[in-house]
């Protein structure tokens, strides 16, 4: 299975069904790890391999709801997929946590199918963005490594402006926007001038994403 | 007519005044008769007497007229008195004519005459003043105790209005303890729900695991075996709520024998001993011997016992900054019954939860079901005792059971 680089974290109050649910994971090799309560799991450092969270909607006792500490971690930024267990008549809490960004909602008692398509789809959604985040690092990283003026071109290459265009503006001659065009290329790494944009958009996007 | 009878008759000064108009033709009556009365009395008297004649009478005449009849009277009293004398009395007789010698005498006899009359004039004023003032008095005290009347009339509308209101109130609190007790049996519900659901999940993913497990190749028996280690386990937690529930639904009569109560007790405590060493509780165990026998449902009791333990101590959960301490008593009490009590150290009883607490359904816990003091109360109540909860200083609860010995 390809899960086997990835993780499974479950909070739950109750020992016997936090530990049914990890006896189910643990029993088609997926790696578990429990935990009960959500102060417990906040102590944990977060993992280098895609993972998921396993959360009862409604933690009973005095802890904070399932809900409650969704929100807190939305508010922490941390990305981290939540796959919610409902029992009865938590439609409204329920309607309410996919508007927070849960992954996926499992009817209690949990079918063994419907969890494991809840976790692979968890898990993948965590390991594209894993994957988005290190493009996008490497990305930059290459981005730092290019001249002020470099940048000016990058920025006006990707608009779709020819050479004579960026030489007229930036008061070059055309032969040096060639050399710096060509200097671009090679420390983006970029196969093509559509992957050149590809690279700006996305460092754009999360500039956005920075900026709210 | 006398001034008292005007006053009984005529209760108001305008009264008065209308009966004095009714009065204005008779009035000039009173001076006429008297000062006629006067003189013919006055000249009987004069019959076989010499000298100077007996005209004291015309003074009553004037101060009846005066008092009786008023200003105008009296005058009119005086002048025909003056009148009568001169003509009839003063030689010569039968002429409005007197001689000199006469004179100083007849100013004399005048001059009384007038201050007779504006003395029974002042003094009649007077009198009507009072009268008029006590009126006045009678009539305000009437006022007053008319408005009283009312006053007191509204009041007791007011009154009868108010107990129509807290009838109604009470009908209202009534109405809404109904709704809330069905709302509670809607969470009640729920609430079981929840309690079944948890065994059930983790019944369910245990036997799917151990299907998993025995699918591999080898078996993995282990696994597979502890898999079903805890499907018993959870199955067994799920028997339990249902006895939990039955329990509090029949009220079956208990199973009764013989026993000692501290037997009961010391068993309980037993069992529970690990649970309090994880919860950091210390125990003071408080138990009088020699107590006498009692017959009673010992499951029932033990459970009675360990539901209010596992209250006392989920009560104490939350106390950090003081020792977590359970006082557990046995004693004999002065009705020749047998007392259980238990005190704790949390945090106490709120006034409005001690009138509630032993109700089915009612929990001060966010996830309680409200079943185990109910099933306390249920169990107490069916060995002839009963079950009460009091807050004891400086904090903390007691919950005491009162339970009568056996028979002999």
């Amino acid at each position: 299975m390809s899960e086997t680089n990835s993780l499974v974290f479950i909070v739950d109050d109750d020992a016997q069904v936090r530990d049914s649910l990890a006896n189910l994971c643990r029993s088609v090799d997926l790696p578990v790890e429990t935990f009960s309560s959500t102060s417990e799991f906040l102590r944990r450092d977060r993992p280098g391999v895609p993972a998921c969270l396993i959360l009862d909607i409604r933690f009973p006792g005095s802890a904070p709801s399932g809900l409650d500490f969704q929100r807190e971690m939305v508010g922490m930024n941390d990305p981290l997929p939540i796959i919610f267990i409902t029992g009865h008549g938590d439609v409204p809490m329920s309607v309410q946590a996919l508007k927070q960004g849960a992954v996926e909602f499992l009817m209690k008692p949990v079918r063994e199918q419907a969890l494991l398509d809840a976790i692979r789809h968890a898990t993948e959604r965590d390991r594209r963005r894993r994957e988005e985040e290190r493009l996008l690092a490497s990305v930059r990283g290459r981005f730092e490594s290019l001249t002020e003026r470099e940048r000016e071109i990058m920025v006006l290459v990707a608009h779709g402006l020819l050479n004579k265009q960026i030489a007229t503006q930036l008061g070059l001659s055309e032969v040096t926007v060639k050399v710096h065009r060509g200097n671009v290329m090679r420390k983006m790494q970029a196969a093509s001038l559509a992957d050149l944009v590809r690279m700006s958009d996305r460092l754009s996007s999360s500039l956005r994403w920075a900026l709210g | 007519m006398s001034l008292s009878q005007l006053s009984a008759d005529h209760p108001s000064a305008h009264g008065m005044k209308a009966a004095k108009a009714q009065l204005t033709p008779f009035r000039y009556l009173i001076p006429v008769v008297t000062v006629a009365a006067a003189t013919a009395f006055t000249s009987l008297l004069e019959v076989g007497s010499s000298g100077n004649p007996y005209l004291f009478l015309f003074f009553i005449s004037i101060v009846v007229s005066a008092w009786f009849a008023g200003p105008g009277p009296g005058w009119l009293s005086v002048f025909l008195t003056i009148f009568a004398v001169d003509f009839f009395f003063i030689p010569p007789i039968y002429v409005l004519d007197f001689s000199l010698k006469d004179l100083p005498w007849l100013a004399a006899f005048v001059g009384c005459a007038v201050a007779t009359n504006g003395l029974s004039l002042r003094r009649r004023s007077m009198e009507l003043e009072l009268l008029c003032a006590h009126t006045e008095l009678e009539q305000r005290v009437i006022e007053r105790t008319q408005e009283l009347r009312k006053t007191n009339e509204k009041l007791i509308v007011e009154i009868a209005e108010r107990a129509r209101t807290e009838a109604a109130l009470r009908d209202t609190q009534n109405e809404l303890a109904r709704a809330g007790r069905i709302m509670t049996v809607g969470e009640l519900t729920s609430s079981i729900a929840h309690e079944i659901n948890q065994p059930l999940a983790a019944v369910m993913s245990n036997a799917e695991a151990a299907l998993n497990w025995l699918q591999r190749n080898p078996p993995a028996l282990d696994q597979t075996r502890e898999s079903v280690a805890a499907i018993v386990a959870a199955a067994g937690r799920a028997g339990d709520i249902i006895i939990r529930i039955r329990s509090l639904i029949k009220r079956g009569s208990p199973d009764l024998t013989r026993l000692d109560i501290n037997e009961v007790v010391d068993g309980v405590l037993v069992t529970a001993r690990a649970g309090f060493k994880t919860q950091n509780v210390l125990i003071e165990r408080r138990l009088e011997s020699d107590l006498p026998a009692m017959s009673g449902d010992r499951i029932q009791l033990q459970q009675l016992v360990s539901n209010l333990l596992n209250n006392a101590t989920e009560a104490m959960a939350d106390i950090l900054d003081r020792p977590r301490k359970l006082v557990v008593c046995t004693k004999r009490t002065p009705g020749n019954g047998i007392a259980i009590t238990i005190e704790d150290s949390g945090a106490g009883l709120a006034d409005a939860d001690t009138a509630r607490l032993f109700q089915p359904f009612y929990s001060t816990k966010a996830d309680g079901t409200g079943m185990g003091l109910s099933i306390c109360r249920s169990i107490a109540e069916a060995h002839g005792g009963k079950i009460f909860a009091a807050s004891s200083s400086p904090y903390g609860a007691v919950f005491s059971v009162e339970l009568p010995v056996a028979r002999q």
